[in-house]
């Protein structure tokens, strides 16, 4: 009898430990970066992916037209921002007024800081000026050295012409001050 | 302890190596910021890197299509095939690559063309092509970029069996780079399954030791999966001392955590620790049974019990076993038959949908969620819902737009009769003649010898005037004695007009000209306005033509790809329904395994009991 429970037990490990094995290599299995896709699946793969090209024609050919409709080119102005490493200073918000009007009021999350950390540029506003005389106002609000809450704005005048308008709002850390310094560039 | 097979621990090893993201997420280092030298690619870069991919295409293509991008050269073209890539659009990326690989002429930009050609080939499954490619690739490559073609050569390697070449190409990796513990983690992985259990151990030891407080989270889920592995390793050559070391490294709140968690009690087990075996297992059984480790726990717990000859317990250890398995059994069949009737995937992915159907659906997601066809399949399900969307909206824009170029065209039409009468009215001639007569009096000015009264104001010339008559009448009055006195004093007023007028001549003379020159600088601004109304009036309703055909051309457009975007959508969701049901069916199987055993471990019980009942004393 104690031969009997023996066996019986060691059989019972033995598929325990292989069921052990087969889970984890069910799962490890499962997320196999190289699992071929079925044929079945290749043909809509392609189709999907003409799909997406059509689509995204589609789109290119709309925004165009969209900001040609609602923004032309000879009242278009456009306001980016940007910043490099952002060591001095950790972004929160940013508000927008052009000729004492508030245009733009930006939220960021954390994702958003990172996409501008590593170099990309946001729009932050797009919208129509009249030709002639302006002034910009941009107020970001943050974290600045030592943790401090942090509030600056920059200012620029600027002269909007016949031809659309970029200007960009940088957020760069001063290393001498070692302060976040804010400009304001105008592109051509 | 029953030694496992080797064939199986190398399958999971392969898999295992495949499983690690070959594409890490770069972290932002400090360092000197890139000089910006174009907005739009900037803006697509924002997109790009939170994983906006379609929206960064987009913003790319109209940017290049407006001509607003030129100082990057072939920058946007390498950015826009690594975007189509991450979008799933291989084959596209690739059309793109040649492209840049035939028109660029710079070394550097060839070889990032390669690399990236290398990665989509990879990314379609046709590795030979992809080690070609990579083989295309110069060695005057950025430490970064080097790294991670090294690392993909690896990869490569090992899914075609030649791990001695992996454990070479993976070793050429940097130390400093991100790629380093990737390559380290594969290279283990190749060892392993070129049978150098020692090499292969001892890297996954120092993957799985060395946690540091900067690790981000996939460093850490590294990390997690090294020691896993190791520990198992261990365990199947009973060494559980160690197995338990490498198990107890796993984070609590690992993926991996349950896997560790059954790990640790075989090592116990392996220790002869058969009570402290159960403390991983009880706490492991108490986690959501739609992990198999917990369903493998739930029987491991009686096994133990049975060891310790505490039959009782191990009878309802078995028997909650049994409950656990038959519920997840029913609850398969019910996740069957709501996969089958339709919504599918839908209702697993719609998160808005509070029904209990659909929690139940979306608590078996990991499970299903888990591996690369399955999940690329689902991302293009979520890619088409997402372009249905895109494509209603345009249709509500384009809507909108239409009825706004209406109103701007009824707008316009209104205003018509103004431009016309401005147009042909005779502002223009006003101004013109202005000018002409300011310039005959500046002439006049100018050329006169003695001019004291010519420029003088409406006031003097009143005063002179006046002068004159008082002078004309003193004469005529026939008293000029007794008006001498009058007399004199008109003389002397004409004297002081004249003497004013005479000095403040000059000053007249250059005020007169700058009027006549602000004079001319308005006719321009005039005529400049009256040239741009008439080209506005005349292009007027060329524009708004255009404008309005070019919508109703694209608005034509989008129910088609509705339609298209609506086929595909089903067709995709129905491969997802038979992947899922297969999926389904194969747990079913697998817990039908469980349930067997569980049975099995019952009349096992149940003989011994009335085995020592009918046993002679």
């Amino acid at each position: 009898m104690t031969q009997l429970q023996t066996d019986s037990g060691i059989n019972t490990l033995k598929t325990l430990i292989r069921n052990a094995l087969v889970v984890l290599c069910c799962l490890f299995f499962s997320l196999s970066a190289a699992e071929p896709p079925a044929d079945k699946g290749k043909g809509l793969d392609r189709q999907v992916e003409d799909l997406k090209q059509a689509v995204i024609e589609l789109n290119r050919e709309l925004f165009i037209l969209e900001e040609e409709l609602l923004f032309p080119g000879n009242t278009q102005v456009s306001v980016f921002i940007s910043m490099d490493i952002g060591k001095y200073f950790k972004l929160d918000s940013v508000q927008l007024q052009i000729d004492q009007k508030e245009l733009a009021n930006h939220l960021y999350t954390e994702r958003e800081i990172k996409a501008l950390q590593r170099g990309g540029v946001q729009r932050l506003y797009l919208g129509n000026l009249k030709a002639g005389e302006h002034e910009l106002v941009a107020f970001f609000t943050g974290v600045g050295p030592k943790g401090r809450d942090y509030k600056r704005g920059a200012t620029v005048s600027f002269s909007k012409g016949i031809g659309p308008k970029y200007l960009e709002l940088k957020i760069v850390d001063g290393v001498t001050m070692q302060q976040p310094d804010f400009e304001i560039r105008e592109w051509e | 302890m029953i030694r496992v097979r080797s064939g199986l621990a190398s399958g999971l090893l392969l898999t295992l190596s495949l499983a690690l993201p070959i594409s890490a997420t770069a972290e932002i280092r400090a360092g000197e910021p890139q000089q910006l030298r174009d907005l739009h690619y900037g803006e697509a870069l924002f997109q790009l890197y939170q994983q906006n991919y379609f929206q960064a295409i987009v913003r790319l293509l109209s940017a290049r299509k407006q001509g607003l991008m030129q100082a990057y050269e072939d920058e946007p073209e390498l950015l826009l095939g690594g975007l189509y890539l991450a979008y799933g659009m291989p084959d596209r990326a690739e059309t793109l690559f040649n492209r840049v690989l035939k028109q660029t002429a710079t070394r550097e930009v060839q070889n990032r063309a390669w690399l990236q050609l290398g990665k989509s080939r990879h990314r379609r499954g046709d590795m030979q092509a992809a080690k070609s490619a990579l083989g295309r690739v110069g060695e005057d490559l950025a430490l970064e970029a080097s790294d991670e073609k090294h690392h993909l050569t690896g990869l490569i390697d090992l899914i075609q069996n030649d791990e001695t070449q992996a454990i070479s190409d993976l070793g050429k990796i940097s130390g400093e780079s991100e790629w380093s513990l990737y390559g380290r983690f594969n290279q283990a992985i190749a060892h392993l399954r070129s049978n150098q259990q020692a090499e292969g151990l001892t890297l996954l030891q120092e993957i799985g030791s060395a946690a540091a407080e900067n690790d981000n989270q996939e460093t850490k889920a590294i990390r997690d999966r090294a020691n896993l592995i190791r520990g198992f390793l261990l365990l199947e050559t009973q060494q559980a001392e160690p197995a338990m070391l490498s198990l107890r490294r796993v984070r609590l709140d690992s993926p991996a955590s349950n896997q560790a968690l059954l790990g640790l009690g075989w090592a116990l087990l392996q220790l002869a620790e058969r009570e402290q075996a159960l403390v991983p297992w009880q706490l492991l059984a108490e986690r959501n049974a739609s992990d198999p480790a917990v369903l493998e726990a739930k029987l491991a717990i009686p096994y133990v019990f049975s060891l310790l000859e505490a039959n009782h317990q191990s009878l309802e250890a078995y028997r909650n076993a049994i409950e656990t398995y038959e519920n997840g059994i029913r609850q398969l069949e019910r996740m069957s038959r709501e996969i089958e009737q339709g919504d599918f995937p839908d209702r697993l992915i719609g998160e808005e949908d509070p029904t209990a159907a659909a929690s139940e659906l979306r608590s078996l997601l990991p499970f299903l969620l888990t591996g690369n066809t399955f999940q690329e399949r689902l991302q293009d399900y979520r890619d088409l819902l997402s372009l249905r969307r895109n494509l209603q909206q345009w249709q509500e824009k384009t809507a909108s737009y239409r009825t706004m170029l209406a109103n701007q065209l009824a707008a316009y039409q209104r205003k018509l009769p103004s431009v016309e009468a401005y147009l042909q009215g005779d502002s223009l001639k006003q101004l013109t003649g202005e000018r002409d007569r300011l310039q005959k009096r500046y002439q006049r000015a100018v050329s006169t010898e003695e001019p004291p009264f010519i420029l003088a104001t409406q006031e003097e010339r009143g005063w002179i005037e006046r002068l004159k008559r008082i002078e004309r009448l003193i004469d005529g009055s026939g008293a000029g004695e007794q008006l001498t006195v009058q007399g004199e004093i008109a003389h002397l007023m004409e004297g002081i007009l004249t003497w004013r007028t005479v000095t403040e001549h000059p000053g007249r003379v250059w005020t007169l000209k700058k009027q006549m020159r602000e004079l001319e600088q308005n006719l321009e601004t005039a005529r400049h306005q009256e040239r741009e109304l008439a080209e506005a009036r005349h292009s007027a309703e060329d524009r708004f033509k255009a404008f309005s055909n070019h919508i109703r051309q694209l608005e034509a457009d989008i129910p088609q790809l509705l339609k298209q975007v609506e086929a595909l959508r089903l067709e995709e969701a129905g491969l997802l329904q038979e992947m899922a049901i297969d999926r389904l069916e194969k747990r079913r199987g697998l817990i039908n395994n469980y349930l067997v055993q569980a049975r099995f471990g019952i009349a096992n019980l149940l003989d011994l009991s009335s085995g020592r009942e009918g046993a002679p004393e």
